[in-house]
């Protein structure tokens, strides 16, 4: 028998998304952690917060039937606090703190006079007095700090090992698997690479290139690839201990004045000159790369006369380019897959919903040291949710933790090293952390 | 209202608002955002829900819906904007189950011969199940004119599906 029409209302439900009501539902309510089980995954998350300055509880739960996991604060006290707060540790600009991050979970920061150490053994930091100042770089070399003073001398296992070297320092990179250390230094009209082997702690090679800018510098397999300006015209040069190659042409940057061009590293060794003209008819972009053993390749890829304003192009390391813009107070993220050579378009996502959107929608991205994929971090000032999404080009959402920052609290650096993920985060009291193993984070 | 009232009428009503929006919109991601700003307001204005003779906390949400949706279709007119359209049919395909869209489009088929005052009408009464008394609450209208509205309504609706 045909239904009435009234029936087939009363019984035809409307589409729904997977999580929506309980994403609602939580950015409405949030909720203690102790009532949800899933607090046992939110334990293992490191932490030593003095009930004394507690100022945060926690709030953990399970949204809908997806496999979203969040994790967000409460103005409670609890001896359950998720991340340590180094109360002592105030930091007028943590530009001027360098963070090193071990492999082992260990975490050290060189302050002006201070080094504070944090243990995952003991979840606790201890402070010191920092021997050594002006310090221009640091990284990890084989589970200590390897500092590069400005005036160019180095500091490894303690010892400080001076080096000629001319000018400034632009940039150093290390390469853990030759243990070397690449110092670019500029004269004020040369380019200087000086190339250290940390295992002898002496100086193994030491190239000039002149009348030259640095523009970027990154390992390409085991040479060092180097993007410079002479002129209008950019050159890449490859060093490894035995040789400078000979300059090999990239780009000419004599464009119009409306077309402006960016450098951004590119997956192993890859670069990315991207050009962008917002001229009369729209925007265009167009991309110059550099692929190993083939050479530079250009190609127009986007070109619109879409009016909504575009707001931020990003290269990604893994691939990919974003061009974010905004249309109608949504936020819409077009991606460039350059394996595939077509665009995605992201779902249109309103800008005020904190659990969907964050002001800085691109954010930030760390090489997750864990699944080999990306942690894209999104941040919203306005709401204080502070988003961590583990994913991959291509694929759906792989694994989600959201926590909430107190006001005027703001993230300043991220990294992952082994298998743990470290999170700093500026606060008026000072520098608080989130270090943590990498899949405690996040739902796999 | 208490934290703990607010979560109750989010989840004794949730279905209903949403339901009612989709209906109107017919559009996941905005009936996704509305019914996000109709609890919002819900959360914000708890304060000023009073229990008037007769008035339901039920009839007192659809007043707040009805309110967002009117701004929303006041905005959507003002801010015409073709190519977001076709952006949010396109997702719009991909989110929705093929064997729900059927349905669903036999419905939106139906209802479409309708005055967008009399789709409210049936909406209101047989997909999200007021009574009377509450449908005029939250139109403002008296109860008795919900019936003879609602009678014309389903005539017409029945004559166009025959």
């Amino acid at each position: 028998m045909k239904k009435d029409i009234l029936e087939i209302i009363e019984q035809t439900k409307a589409p729904e998304r997977a999580g929506f009501r309980s994403q609602l539902r939580a950015d409405l309510f949030p909720t203690p952690a102790k009532e949800k089980h899933f607090f046992t995954r939110a334990m293992r998350w490191s932490f030593s917060l003095p009930l004394a300055t507690a100022a945060f509880g926690i709030a953990a739960f399970a949204i809908g039937t997806t496999d979203w996991f969040q994790i967000t604060t409460a103005p409670v006290a609890t001896a359950d606090g998720w991340y340590a707060e180094i109360s002592e540790l105030s930091l007028p600009e943590l530009d001027q703190a360098h963070i090193v991050a071990h492999e082992d979970g260990r975490a050290e920061i060189f302050a002006e006079n201070e080094r504070y150490i944090y243990s995952p053994e003991t979840e606790e930091w201890a402070v010191e007095d920092n021997a050594f100042a002006n310090i221009f770089d640091a990284y990890s070399y084989e589970d200590t700090p390897l500092l590069v003073q400005e005036n160019g001398d180095i500091i490894i296992d303690g010892e400080a090992v001076s080096l000629e070297t001319d000018g400034d320092i632009q940039q150093t990179v290390i390469d853990a698997a030759t243990k070397n250390l690449y110092m670019l230094t500029h004269s004020g009209t040369d380019v200087q690479v000086t190339l250290i082997s940390l295992e002898s702690k002496t100086v193994a090679a030491q190239y000039q290139i002149q009348n030259a800018q640095l523009l970027d510098a990154d390992m390409e397999f085991d040479e060092l690839f180097m993007l410079v300006s002479k002129g209008n015209d950019i050159y890449r040069y490859s060093v490894s201990q035995e040789s400078i190659s000979a300059p090999e042409y990239v780009v000419s940057t004599q464009f119009p004045e409306s077309v402006k061009a960016t450098f951004n590293r590119f997956g192993e060794g890859q670069y990315v000159v991207t050009l962008s003209d917002q001229g009369v008819q729209g925007y265009e972009l167009s991309y110059v790369y550099w692929i190993p053993r083939t050479g530079w390749q250009g190609e127009t890829v986007y070109a619109t006369s879409l009016q909504a304003p575009l707001q931020e192009v990003r290269v990604h390391k893994n691939g990919y380019l974003q061009i974010l813009s905004e249309v109608d107070e949504r936020w819409i993220v077009n991606t460039y897959v350059s394996s595939e050579r077509s665009w995605q378009q992201s779902k249109p996502v309103r800008k005020e919903y904190s659990y969907l959107v964050l002001q800085n929608l691109l954010g930030q991205q760390v090489p997750s040291a864990v699944t080999q994929r990306y942690i894209h971090t999104f941040y919203n000032p306005e709401s204080g949710y502070y988003q961590l999404k583990r994913w991959n080009v291509g694929s759906d959402l792989f694994g989600a933790a959201t926590l909430v920052l107190n006001a005027n609290s703001q993230p300043v650096y991220q990294t992952t090293a082994g298998e743990y993920y470290f999170l700093f985060i500026s606060t008026p009291d000072g520098l608080q952390s989130v270090i943590a193993p990498e899949n405690s984070l996040f739902n796999q | 209202m208490t934290q703990r009232q607010l979560e109750k009428v989010y989840d004794e009503h949730f279905d209903a608002v949403y339901n009612f929006i989709y209906y109107r919109v017919r559009n996941m991601h905005e009936a996704e955002d509305i019914t996000a700003d109709i609890f919002h307001k819900v959360v914000k204005y708890a304060d000023s829900y009073s229990k008037k003779e007769g008035a339901t906390v039920r009839s007192w949400v659809f007043a707040i819906a009805r309110n967002t949706l009117t701004d929303h279709f006041r905005t959507k007119k003002e801010h015409a904007d073709i190519e977001n359209m076709d952006i949010a049919k396109e997702t719009e395909l991909l989110d929705t189950k093929i064997s729900k869209k059927q349905d669903i489009d036999v419905v939106f088929e139906a209802l479409s011969v309708l005055s967008d005052q009399q789709q409210e009408l049936i909406t209101l009464k047989y997909r999200v199940g007021l009574q009377n008394k509450e449908i005029a609450e939250v139109l403002g209208i008296e109860p008795k004119s919900v019936s003879s509205a609602l009678s014309k309504a389903i005539k017409k609706l029945r004559t166009a599906v025959l």
